[in-house]
């Protein structure tokens, strides 16, 4: 165990360069597809 | 034939000599307790036993069908996964509320009257306090008292709707009642506040996270879970549960996103899959009903794996925030791996025992043609695997790297561990044994077909795809310690409130009465009537003394002498003679 | 994130390519899912169930609407500090 060890007040979760396109080209085509099914059969 | 005896018997009886053992010899008992208690269960005959007149009504200690049954069995082998899992523990306190927490648990679902129904209920809170406080953190103790109060005031609701229920049928029996009246309707709010319902469960996020790490596993597998027996035994068919259960699948997965707190996590994903249980028992079919119980046991067996999984997390390094805590897969590879099987489970991924569970009931709003409720616990499904499923064992074993290195997680509770996760697992794969033990037989519902699997696996690893395209981008919210508001707030803060009015409001009259009524009205009285004779007196003397020695009298001198005399008690006759006939004629006008 | 002492034994995940086998794992079988799909013959409760995808496409906006409500609208309205009911 690291003597140093210390709590940390807030985790935060740094982002990978490059994702954040592809997550917003997947939450929108998602969108848009659920969109299209309950367009056509609710 | 009554040669065993009620069902809860060996767990209360057993607890009662548990004090008075130490050591090894404790731990035998504890463990023979669950195994005697099984043993005395199934040489019970079906049908009503141990049945005892009091006041005229019929008290069933030990009503045994199928119902009862399936949970009586989960009930008894929990508690032996528990004691295995609390081998550790040498307190008296926590050793015996255990056990009589497991004991209150099987009297009531065996229960078949209200009268023992009742006694066990309010049992159950009682010996569950006593795991929560054992824990012995100011936090433990504010949480403990929080969660009595709310369980008193639920019970007296209970109560007062079995009052009136047993005086309007003149019976107390406890079986099937329906939303008929006033009484159900208490009997009915009674249960859900044990049941978590929403607004109602805050007792549940706020006391488990707070109980001991064993106190733990015993509080998440028989509050919820007796309630949910309750339900199915009295209320099947409900509509109002349709939506309360898909309200409690619902909110409680947007709470365990962004708590930080691992073990309230799981007490958020608690509420939600009672909420799946509690909807499967307001669709009321064959199926349905079949499905809550079948997911009623089954949760009990993840669930208490993920708490104990956590737990171990607990014992070895004493933290449990996500922030606190990560990358501890490298010296507890066991643990994570039991974690993992939990995580699969209450996710219900193929091969896993929720996975046979939970589609019975979505398969039965599915049949039911009830879109949206279909809508939100798919919704739920999916969330589950979220938060229960990924954060929890992703946060506590993976994530970033805490520099801790705990110790494996001692022998005994890696054994409790291993044998829930070989239950999850086997129930998963071979669904047969555990459909033979529901209500309605046959089941003649089949979890494993190619589309099904399918389409679970596919909600199920695109929502890891959520996951992990949401980390990477660094759009996932940051774990951070802090407090998260729910609907205690009304009464954590607004007891406060309600002290502070309290208080401003009732001891300034008290301070307002003490000083006009007590000091200032009383004194008056009191002065007057000492000082009243010789007032009277002088005003009565002073013409006649200004008359005798006019010119040369001094009246204040007169006034001053009379106080005197009334002071020393030396009046004159004349005078008081007087006095007292001027008051005997006041007497006379009065009348 | 910590400074690893030289003496510590490196573990599973310490290896980037270990890292990299499971996403590869992880994202053949998203597409082994989505292939699969065609090969399945359905009886659906309700008629989107009956589409390509469905199941795949509700989880995943399902997963990052909870998570976008939770962190932009719950977080704001419920967050305080550690010792807010001290």
């Amino acid at each position: 165990m690291h003597e140093d060890h210390e709590e940390l007040m807030e985790l935060k979760h740094d982002p990978v360069p490059g994702y954040r396109p592809i997550f917003f080209v997947a939450i929108t085509v998602g969108l848009v597809y659920l969109g299209v099914i309950f367009f056509n059969t609710l | 034939m009554i040669s065993s005896l009620p069902p809860a018997a060996p767990f209360m009886l057993g607890a009662l000599l548990l004090p008075f053992l130490r050591g090894h010899v404790r731990r035998a008992v504890m463990l023979a307790l669950p195994v005697l208690a099984f043993i005395n269960l199934i040489h019970l005959p079906t049908g009503d036993s141990w049945t005892l007149s009091f006041l005229g009504q019929e008290l069933v200690l030990a009503r045994i069908d199928r119902l009862s049954l399936v949970f009586g069995y989960i009930f008894i082998l929990i508690g032996l996964i528990t004691t295995i899992y609390a081998l550790h523990v040498e307190e008296t306190v926590q050793n015996v509320s255990g056990m009589l927490y497991t004991g209150s648990a099987l009297g009531v679902v065996f229960a078949g009257d209200f009268f023992t129904f009742f006694i066990f209920w309010e049992l159950l809170t009682v010996f569950c306090v006593q795991l929560i406080w054992a824990r012995r953190t100011r936090q433990s103790m504010g949480a403990g008292f929080r969660y009595l109060m709310f369980h008193v005031a639920g019970g007296l609701i209970l109560l007062a709707g079995i009052v009136l229920r047993v005086h309007h049928t003149g019976s107390i029996e406890f079986g099937l009642i329906g939303l008929d009246g006033p009484g159900s309707h208490l009997i009915f709010l009674g249960l859900g506040i044990n049941c978590a319902w929403p607004l109602l469960h805050t007792w549940l996020s706020d006391a488990y996270p707070e109980a001991t790490i064993t106190g733990t596993i015993f509080l998440s597998a028989f509050t919820t879970k007796t309630a949910v027996y309750a339900l199915a035994r009295a209320y099947p068919g409900t509509e109002a549960l349709i939506w309360i259960g898909a309200a409690m699948a619902g909110f409680p997965i947007f709470f365990a996103v962004i708590e930080n707190d691992l073990r309230r996590v799981l007490a958020y994903s608690l509420i939600n899959q009672v909420g799946f249980m509690v909807c499967g028992i307001g669709i009321g079919t064959q199926l349905a009903i079949n499905g809550a119980v079948a997911h009623a046991f089954n949760d009990i067996l993840f669930k208490g794996l993920l708490f104990m999984t956590m737990g171990a997390v607990m014992y070895r390094t004493g933290k449990i925030n996500a922030t606190d805590i990560g990358g501890l897969y490298r010296t507890m590879p066991l643990t994570c791996i039991f974690c993992i099987v939990g995580a699969a489970s209450i996710s219900a991924f193929p091969l896993f025992s929720g996975f046979v569970s939970k589609s019975m009931v979505m398969d039965a709003a599915g049949s039911g043609h009830m879109r949206w409720i279909w809508f939100i616990l798919l919704f739920a499904s999916a969330g589950v695997f979220h938060h229960a499923g990924i954060k929890i064992p992703y946060f506590a074993f993976f994530s970033h790297d805490s520099g801790l290195r705990p110790k494996e997680a001692p022998p005994h509770m890696l054994l409790a561990m291993g044998i829930t996760a070989f239950l999850c697992i086997f129930i998963g794969s071979f669904p047969q044994y555990l459909y033979s033990m529901l209500p309605y037989q046959p089941v003649g519902y089949e979890p494993y077909t190619v589309p099904h699997v399918v389409a679970q696996l596919q909600i199920l690893f695109f929502s890891a795809l959520a996951f992990a395209l949401l980390l990477l981008s660094g759009i996932y919210p940051a774990e951070i310690r802090c407090v998260n508001l729910d609907a205690d707030w009304f009464y954590r803060k607004g007891a406060r409130l309600f002290y502070g009015a309290m208080d401003r409001c009732f001891n300034r009259l008290n301070q307002v009465c003490d000083q006009w009524l007590a000091r200032g009205l009383t004194g008056a009285v009191n002065r007057f009537c000492r000082n009243a004779p010789a007032r009277v007196s002088s005003w009565f003397l002073l013409p006649f003394h200004r008359l005798v020695k006019a010119g040369d009298g001094n009246p204040r001198s007169l006034g001053q002498s009379i106080q005197e005399a009334f002071d020393k008690g030396v009046i004159p006759v004349g005078l008081s003679a007087a006095v007292s006939g001027l008051f005997l004629v006041l007497l006379f006008f009065l009348k | 994130m910590h400074p690893k002492s030289p003496d510590e034994k490196t573990y599973l995940f310490d290896k980037p390519k270990n890292v990299k086998r499971v996403f590869l794992f992880f994202y053949s079988a998203l597409v082994l899912l989505l292939i699969a799909e065609f090969f399945v013959h359905k009886h659906p409760h309700f008629p989107w169930e009956g589409w390509w995808g469905f199941y795949a496409v509700y989880g995943f906006v399902a997963c990052v609407l909870l998570v976008l409500v939770a962190k932009y609208i719950l977080r704001p309205l419920v967050k305080r500090g550690e010792d807010y009911y001290d």
